[in-house]
């Protein structure tokens, strides 16, 4: 049978599974930006705000303009958003994926209300 | 003897053409570049590895730095140019389109003017040129003549690379904004050693190098361009973004920036930015003020000299341009650098409007530029030199 964990906390992903040895599945969300220099723009802002994140190359399985996107736990993305649209950045779109292993088993974009 | 520093002579600095490149740059500068090269040799907005990464950092706090020196409330208006000269291109062929009519000053330098040459020969735009004083100030009462129907664009040189004369910026941009007119600066002569504050001026387009007061490496420069203003980019090519679309992304700073960006130069720029913000750039306009004070006055004892430009420091930058009676200026620069080790720029300096405003055309000047790192007794020795050759002339 095959054993499946799902873990949300991102940073705790790659060492749980060497520790394990096994595939596991993560969720998590990510914000993509039209250019760089948002991208580049977010990081700086977001040093100042106590949600964990990392700037990622975007998987292919999302769209983007840009190269690097922002991956960030689901329940937070909400927040990041709020926060960078705040300070006025461009942002693109939003996703959530699932991740098992190096496959990506599950995408789906979110619409974000106001 | 060691080529690289064959103007430090008995621990002197004999380096007096600041106004062409700044030197020495401070030491993180050349760390700054190098570790870029080695450790961090990522290419900026592209492939998404931490050393990517690293470089697009280092390209954003820089776009940062520059704005909180020249506040500019958005960063993502300025874009990275090779240097002053590519800033103005991008500005003049950007902005202008057919049948615009643009007024400039006689103390442009060659960077604006043969843009311009260029685009009024192929018959697109027309221009004036403002005349200046012999003392380089812009003929202000000309100005307020001369706008047309179609005048949408007003150039100005900061500050003279010939007789560092600063530009009376204010009353120009409040003429110029009244008729509807865009203004774009020149800075190259004043970017890290003269403040200036984008916001306050109102200035459209500021044009600046990073290797002259802003202490950087040759490579580097910007363009500030003011939100509303949508320029027709001259590059168009990879960004790392919208890679799908055949056309350039539209938004700043990627609509004026294509291809790989010279992120070890920059990161040298933002060392010579950081040491300006830590020496504070009032200290540093007061330190050149005073030696080129020290330099004017110490030139006006020479038998036979002429010199150009106001004789009063706080309407110049840190430059002095002269010339002797009965000696050619190229040969003064030859001496000074053979018998003295003394390195000074001879001739017209790319600028033949305003030698000719200051009745030195085609003879040219000899132009000594000193800088943060000029001391008293540097000016002492470079004056007794000049006195020297002005009497081996009279002789």
């Amino acid at each position: 049978m095959r054993f499946t964990m799902v873990i949300y906390d991102i940073n705790l992903l790659i060492t749980t599974s060497l520790y394990l040895g096994r595939v596991l599945m993560v969720r998590s969300c990510y914000i993509t930006f039209p250019t760089t220099f948002f991208a580049i723009r977010a990081e700086s802002l977001l040093k100042k705000f106590s949600y964990p994140y990392k700037m990622v190359p975007v998987p292919r399985v999302i769209s983007s303009s840009c190269g690097t996107a922002l991956r960030c736990d689901c329940e937070n993305i909400r927040a990041i958003r709020d926060y960078l649209l705040e300070n006025k950045l461009k942002l693109e779109s939003y996703y959530r994926l699932e991740e098992e292993g190096l496959k990506i088993s599950g995408v789906e974009e979110l619409i974000l209300d106001e | 003897m060691n080529k690289a520093n064959d103007c430090v002579k008995d621990n002197l600095n004999l380096y007096f053409d600041n106004a062409a490149t700044s030197w020495p740059k401070p030491e993180k500068v050349y760390k700054a570049a190098e570790i870029q090269m080695r450790q961090f040799c990522g290419n900026p907005g592209r492939s998404g590895h931490t050393r990517t990464l690293e470089a697009d950092r280092l390209i954003y706090h820089s776009r940062e730095a520059l704005a909180t020196l020249f506040n500019i409330s958005d960063p993502a208006r300025i874009i990275f140019t090779l240097n002053a000269t590519d800033a103005l291109n991008i500005a003049l062929k950007g902005f202008l389109q057919v049948g615009d009519h643009v007024l400039f000053t006689a103390m442009e330098h060659n960077s604006v003017l043969r843009p311009l040459g260029r685009l009024r020969q192929d018959g697109l735009i027309t221009a004036t040129m403002i005349p200046c004083s012999v003392e380089g100030f812009p003929d202000l009462d000309f100005l307020e003549r001369a706008y047309l129907p179609n005048t949408r664009l007003l150039v100005v040189n900061h500050a003279s690379n010939v007789t560092g004369t600063i530009a009376p910026l204010q009353q120009m941009i409040a003429s110029a904004h009244i008729k509807g007119v865009a203004v774009l600066v020149d800075a190259a002569q004043t970017a890290g050693t003269i403040p200036i504050d984008t916001a306050a001026a109102s200035i459209d387009m500021l044009a600046f190098t990073g290797h002259k007061g802003l202490l950087g490496p040759t490579g580097t420069g910007g363009l500030y361009v003011r939100e509303g203003l949508d320029l027709k980019p001259l590059r168009e090519g990879g960004t790392g973004s919208q890679s799908e679309s055949d056309l350039h992304p539209e938004s700043m700073p990627e609509r004026l920036e294509a291809g790989t960006l010279n992120s070890a130069g920059l990161a040298g720029l933002l060392e010579g930015i950081h040491f300006i913000e830590q020496q504070g750039i009032a200290a540093i306009r007061e330190h050149e003020k005073n030696v080129r004070t020290l330099l004017y006055e110490q030139l006006q004892e020479v038998s036979g000299i002429s010199l150009y430009g106001p004789e009063d420091s706080e309407k110049t930058s840190a430059v002095v341009s002269f010339s002797l009676d009965n000696a050619d200026c190229g040969e003064i620069g030859f001496i000074l650098e053979n018998s003295y080790a003394v390195l000074c720029r001879t001739g017209l300096h790319c600028a033949p409007l305003a030698h000719k405003a200051i009745n030195t055309f085609p003879a040219g000047t000899v132009r000594l530029s000193p800088g943060y790192y000029t001391r008293r007794e540097d000016i002492d020795y470079l004056v007794k030199a000049i006195k020297e050759i002005a009497g081996l002339a009279n002789r």
